[in-house]
């Protein structure tokens, strides 16, 4: 499965069960191109069976804000692919939230909306330190947290 | 004066000019022997008396000596008409000797034909037929068959096809010859339409499907539909099935009285406004049956015979949506091996299952055991020993435990026409009605993985659950998600449960449960899967389950354990599970 340009699609009980020499997903098809042609947004990827070789993720991390996903990825590979990756968890920084970064044409996932939530790798306290719950969340540290949306801030709430 | 018949010419001058004229001219034989061949220039009656067999495999055999040669290669030869039959009823094989095929191949010649009817219910094909092997490839029992090439081209339309037989080996119509397809057709028989798990590309739309054995009541000695919770298998070495279809397309048909009505499996399909009524099980995803070593099996190995129950075939990539299924023993079941299907915005509904409510002579009631009623029946009810589960529909509501008039209850069997449930209180008077057997399961789900389930309307009244995935192989569960669904939920089975998300499902009273800390990912009998690594639970950062168990953890986000008796929501953060909730 390769993926270009994703809008408001859900991806739902598909077998990518492949031996495939670069990637069973690709989420970075087109990012070669010139402007870069892979942008995402509003997707679901859920109840798939598979990732045996492997996930690419996009190259452009803004668009990993785009996905949520649920029942699906493994935890190991199984072959030699040029991807390594078995799945996108835990891939995320705070950088790539919504409204993170500055996005003037809306084409990534909208947001902040309050409500939101998202798995980020680079958690910390705002300020410094570890996060307890509800502790508004920077980036910049190493803490592998779920953040929430309170409407103001992205607070810790996993 | 009449023109003679092989020599009149359709042409005219009577339109257009003579100079632009560039019509052909051509006779009427050729238009009537070459472009549609008529069963009754072949001297076919659709009387409902004679046997028409020979007349329409002379027109069969006319419409194989159409199409085109190739010039070269005998392998791209095309042979074939539209072959169509005028209203009538067709009797083939009278005395249950002769079938009908469809098919035609010589040496590399396929064939590729059309048969048309007058329509569903005016053009009718009839036999009995039988032969003790319904799947052989030789001798199959099915009155028509189009088996000879997996190449070759057919389309059905308009037309029955009914195999008055109610033999277990006999069916109405086979069809492994590829991307048939079936549009307006009705077919009659214990088996009704096959097309074998791996043909490809058929196309099945608003068809009909109904069993040549009757639906009896519900204490009949030969039950029918008939079908058994305890032993699914010989339920169907015995059973009826409406359709069994391969992959493709299956639309807006309707299955009536079958032990299992529709059968999808094999690979990529979809099954989409369908309705099942008053069959043992509606829908049927794969199927356990098939042995692959006896019985003479069509074409080979892959599909054998799907009624005798030792073997089975997945269901791989198929869409079930916006089907129905009413008064059905089970409305859907996904078994056997069920891998990346969609399953959504069904319904399933009824109060009873499918067989006619059998009578009741008289229930009486007294105190012993704490209340004890008695019901006679009108006929020897043919219960299974032990406790039933019924449906009961008194006359009066205080004859049923819950004061409804209607409702399943427990009974023992207690005589040949006589059996007592538990009834506290004295509703006074002799009670009366009908008894039944009930609606077991909404949805069954067998080895899913990949599945989604949504939006299913789970209305029926059942004896067991709305939504089941104890069965047996769901040791393979993973992947699945259900969401936007309430009824009933049978679920304990451990960590399987952990192969589910589920959103928004259930009621109060009965719903998806947490789950033991020992039931999160990764399951714990990874060796069942060797042979299937990216069915197994990982877990996946950011999985979240709720957790009984939990040994005490006071703050957030510390690492969680077993052992104890905290209710807990964790996450898994790519290195433990953590208390987030």
């Amino acid at each position: 499965m390769r993926c270009r340009k994703v809008r408001d699609t859900a991806v739902i009980s598909n077998q990518l069960v492949v031996t495939a020499a670069y990637a069973e997903v690709d989420f970075d098809y087109g990012a070669t191109e010139s402007p870069s042609a892979n942008i995402h947004s509003n997707n679901v990827y859920i109840g798939n069976i598979g990732a045996r070789s492997g996930w690419n993720p996009p190259s452009e991390t803004k668009n990993l804000a785009a996905w949520y996903f649920a029942q699906t990825g493994v935890q190991n590979l199984m072959y030699n692919s040029a991807v390594t990756r078995p799945n996108l968890a835990g891939y995320m920084t705070f950088a790539d939230l919504p409204g993170q970064f500055s996005d003037p044409t809306g084409v990534y996932q909208p947001g902040p909306i309050e409500g939101q939530e998202y798995n980020i790798k680079d958690g910390q306290k705002s300020g410094g330190g570890a996060a307890a719950f509800a502790d508004i969340v920077a980036g910049g540290g190493s803490g592998h947290y779920k953040v929430r949306y309170d409407g103001t801030n992205w607070r810790r709430c996993g | 004066m009449a023109t003679q018949f092989t020599s009149y010419a359709f042409k005219s001058g009577a339109i257009g000019s003579p100079s632009s004229d560039t019509r052909v001219a051509r006779t009427l034989p050729d238009r009537l022997s070459k472009d549609i061949v008529n069963v009754k220039d072949w001297g076919a009656t659709g009387n409902g008396i004679t046997d028409d067999t020979d007349a329409i495999n002379a027109a069969i055999d006319h419409a194989y000596t159409l199409g085109f040669t190739h010039p070269q290669y005998t392998f791209f030869d095309r042979h074939g008409a539209i072959i169509f039959f005028p209203p009538g009823i067709y009797i083939i094989g009278k005395g249950g000797t002769t079938k009908l095929r469809f098919d035609r191949y010589n040496g590399g010649r396929f064939a590729q034909f059309r048969y048309i009817g007058s329509g569903r219910d005016v053009t009718i094909l009839r036999g009995t037929y039988s032969t003790g092997h319904q799947m052989d490839s030789r001798d199959n029992g099915f009155l028509v068959e189009a088996n000879a090439w997996q190449s070759q081209v057919l389309e059905l339309r308009d037309l029955a096809i009914e195999n008055m037989s109610t033999d277990t080996l006999s069916g109405a119509f086979m069809s492994l010859s590829g991307p048939t397809s079936v549009m307006n057709c009705r077919f009659k028989g214990v088996l009704g339409y096959y097309s074998g798990a791996v043909a490809f590309g058929g196309n099945v739309s608003n068809c009909i499907f109904e069993c040549s054995r009757p639906i009896t009541a519900a204490s009949a000695a030969s039950r029918s539909p008939h079908f058994v919770l305890s032993s699914f298998g010989e339920a169907l070495t015995n059973g009826s099935v409406g359709a069994f279809f391969g992959q493709g397309s299956f639309s807006g048909c309707l299955a009536i009285g079958f032990d299992v009505g529709i059968i999808v499996a094999g690979y990529g399909g979809r099954l989409v406004s369908c309705k099942a009524y008053r069959c043992g099980v509606g829908i049927l995803g794969g199927y356990a049956g098939g042995d692959p070593t006896g019985g003479g099996n069509v074409g080979g190995a892959d599909q054998g015979p799907p009624l005798s129950a030792t073997w089975g075939y997945g269901s791989t990539g198929w869409v079930h949506t916006a089907n129905w299924c009413d008064r059905c023993t089970w409305g859907i079941y996904l078994g056997t091996v069920n891998i990346a299907n969609h399953t959504g915005a069904n319904s399933v509904t009824g109060d009873t299952g499918p067989t006619e409510p059998a009578g009741i002579d008289s229930i009486t009631w007294s105190s012993a055991n704490g209340g004890t009623a008695t019901v006679n029946t009108h006929d020897a009810h043919n219960l299974p020993s032990g406790t039933n589960k019924l449906v009961l529909v008194t006359n009066v509501p205080g004859w049923t435990p819950g004061n409804t008039g209607n409702e399943i209850v427990t009974c023992n069997n207690t005589g040949t026409s006589q059996f007592t449930y538990a009834l506290s209180s004295n509703p006074g008077g002799t009670g009366s009605g009908t008894w039944n057997y009930p609606i077991e399961y909404g949805i069954r789900v067998d080895a899913p993985n990949g599945q989604m389930f949504s939006a299913n309307v789970l209305d029926a009244v059942v004896s067991v659950a709305s939504f089941d995935i104890t069965m047996p192989r769901a040791m393979y569960t993973g992947h699945n998600v259900a969401a936007a669904m309430r009824g009933s939920w049978s679920l304990e089975d451990s960590h399987r449960i952990a192969g589910w998300k589920f959103i928004q499902c259930g009621t109060v009273a009965n719903h998806p449960r947490s789950i033991a800390f020992a039931e999160l990912p990764p399951q714990p009998d990874r060796s069942l899967f060797s042979n299937y690594p990216y069915w197994l639970l990982a877990p996946v950062e950011g999985d979240e389950f709720n957790v009984t168990d939990c040994a005490a953890q006071a703050n957030f986000a510390g690492t969680v354990t077993g052992g104890g008796s905290n209710r807990y929501k964790v996450r898994y953060d790519g290195t433990n599970w953590i208390r987030v909730g």
